[in-house]
């Protein structure tokens, strides 16, 4: 054990592995701070732009956790982003506080993914996507047939009134769900880069290469897991109560939209999967693209944008994340070659 | 004391025994050579182990303790690592982190640190040979490679018993001299082996004892030379030369196809 001491005192190894968290968490409350001034040169629409890619950034991660990092493909995201906005609502406007209505629609979100996940994320690959499809839809299904607690399930319900920052002007408004938003993408980026750098991303990391080989070096796959999806569907749980408070009203079509979650995989996809910027490339990529289409040929947007989308994930499927560590050659003509060879069906 | 022992271990597939009440045990320090036809069962045997797979029925006791029923992962913390048959390297994360896993998870008692695993990573690197390329990624490995590494990860958690499935398949005539050089080692430093190998010139020359299989079922029992002379084992394993060679055969162009 003399080389195991001997190696430990090794001058800069200690502080590298303290770099290795530090400098990305200086480079994030940086860029928080920044971000936290944008409202005094921002207009009503460009915060309202801002705060939804904070939202958008949020929920990237929040589904990175468990689809990037644990390789699970989950669109079970819209069951608790869905509850977390309905389930909110339905307590503010029974004269719950605030704050308890977004406790009561997590730990009613915490939940459904502790009885959901632990079946499901026992299956594999597709049909672990498939299942996780269903309770989305079956979830939806059951709240559009809702009537309880003065909640009609197909009903739009307002709670601008019973969110208690009604009272502000809509500047101030607009600006506390700027920060709000802000607030929750910080942290989840946090909480991304705690796992990143941390002993259960890399376990993470090899349960998505191989189970049965992790498991037999001591990691606890199934625990770490549905660990990992709990903790994304707290978050994504979380984002869709802020939402709710924000637009003020909820729809539950909307709140369990499928569409939502599927632009927040291909933000993902886009940007790099399983990394820490990658997602927050993949939101910024997405919305400006939208921005730009979206104002010179509004009536394409859709079209061309996912032409892009597709012509990126066909020359570099790792997303931009890579093109950037990579450089000019991730995007080149011969890797699109290598990759249709690599991912082609036959 | 004894240190892993088995009794009436059995496996069923259905109507198919692939363990079939077999009778097993290891003392500490010893290297025993698990051997068998194809299809005898030993992957099977190793899996119910290693808690990859639970028995049907039987009792699996590892110094002292039943741990018939504990996980995988649970097994892998009192001391049970274990290669695989194909290698499986983690190819997300670079060769360091494949071993610094079983560092920081595989490991009983105290919880390791990221710096800590790190090092003892390093000294597993080290003593497998692959010193030096932990910052590569595990494509660029050869097959002899990635099997130092499967040893490297088990090796890093600290095992007291190692099971080697197949550690000499796919190797040149030099690798096989260096893996058994490397299993010889690892024995020297206090560590139990327990090595399914079709080598048989190797399974003799480094084996303390020989266990057979066959049909889910032990067949023999005993030292290299023993083995060798059993006229059963001859005739299940050893006898049929002209159908061993047509199998082998297969096998290499299984592979190579």
């Amino acid at each position: 054990m003399k080389v195991d001491v001997l190696t430990l005192r090794r001058a800069g190894d200690g502080d590298k592995r303290l770099s290795s968290v530090a400098q990305p968490l200086l480079i994030l409350l940086c860029v928080a701070g920044a971000m936290a001034l944008l409202p005094l040169v921002l207009g009503p629409y460009g915060l309202r732009v801002a705060t939804t890619a904070c939202m958008y950034l949020a929920l990237a991660q929040s589904w990175n956790l468990i689809g990037g990092y644990a390789g699970l493909v989950s669109l079970a995201h819209p069951a608790f982003i869905g509850t977390g906005a309905v389930a909110a609502a339905i307590c503010l406007i029974n004269g719950l506080p605030i704050a308890v209505a977004a406790l009561v629609a997590l730990a009613l979100s915490l939940s459904i993914a502790l009885l959901v996940g632990a079946p499901t994320l026992r299956l594999q690959g597709h049909y672990f996507v498939v299942a996780t499809l269903l309770v989305s839809e079956a979830l939806r299904n059951f709240v559009l047939n809702l009537d309880a607690f003065g909640f009609q399930g197909g009903v739009s319900v307002n709670i601008v009134s019973h969110v208690g920052v009604s009272a502000l002007g809509s500047e101030a408004y607009n600006r506390f769900f700027y920060h709000l938003m802000l607030g929750l993408a910080i942290a989840a980026m946090a909480v991304v880069l705690a796992f990143d750098r941390s002993r259960w991303g890399l376990a993470l990391r090899t349960i998505r290469d191989n189970e049965a080989a992790a498991a037999a070096l001591g990691v606890a796959a199934a625990r770490l897991k549905l660990v990992v999806f709990l903790l994304s569907a707290g978050m994504a749980s979380l984002i869709g109560t802020a939402s709710a408070f924000w637009i003020g009203t909820v729809e539950t079509n909307d709140a369990y939209s499928l569409l939502i979650t599927f632009e927040v995989i291909v933000m993902v996809f886009l940007g790099g999967k399983g990394t820490l910027w990658g997602p927050a490339i993949g939101v910024g990529f997405v919305l400006l693209l939208n921005e730009v289409i979206g104002v010179e040929f509004a009536e394409v947007t859709q079209v061309v944008s996912g032409l892009i989308v597709v012509l990126i994930v066909l020359f570099q499927p790792e997303g931009l994340m890579a093109a950037l560590t990579e450089g000019p050659k991730a995007l080149s003509l011969r890797r699109l070659r290598e990759n249709v060879r690599r991912y082609r069906v036959s | 004391m004894t240190l892993l022992a088995t009794s009436g271990l059995t496996k069923r597939f259905g109507g198919l025994a692939a363990v079939n009440g077999v009778d097993f045990s290891a003392e500490p320090g010893e290297i025993i050579g698990l051997i068998g036809p194809n299809g005898a069962g030993k992957t099977t045997f190793v899996d119910l182990l290693t808690g990859v797979q639970l028995p049907t029925a039987g009792r699996i006791k590892f110094r002292g303790r039943d741990v018939t029923q504990l996980a995988s992962h649970e097994r892998s913390r009192l001391g049970l690592a274990r290669t695989f048959q194909i290698p499986r390297p983690f190819a997300g994360v670079s060769i360091r982190e494949n071993v610094m896993l079983g560092a920081l998870f595989g490991r009983a008692g105290r919880d390791v640190g990221m710096a800590e695993a790190r090092a003892l990573a390093e000294q597993a690197l080290q003593r497998v040979g692959l010193a030096g390329q932990g910052d590569r990624a595990t494509g660029t490995l050869t097959v002899a490679g990635r099997k130092r590494l499967e040893v490297a990860r088990c090796l890093a958690a600290d095992p007291t018993l190692l099971f080697f499935d197949e550690p000499l398949g796919g190797l040149n005539p030099t690798e096989v001299k260096e893996a058994l050089d490397l299993i010889r080692a690892l024995n020297a430093s206090g560590v139990t082996i327990v090595f399914i190998e079709h080598i048989v010139s190797a399974v003799i020359s480094v084996s303390h004892r020989i266990f057979v299989l066959a049909d889910g079922r032990k067949l023999a029992e005993g030292t290299p030379q023993e083995i060798l002379a059993n006229q059963t084992v001859q005739r299940a394993y050893l006898g049929d030369v002209k159908g061993a060679v047509n199998r082998s055969r297969a096998a290499r162009q299984r592979r190579a196809g």
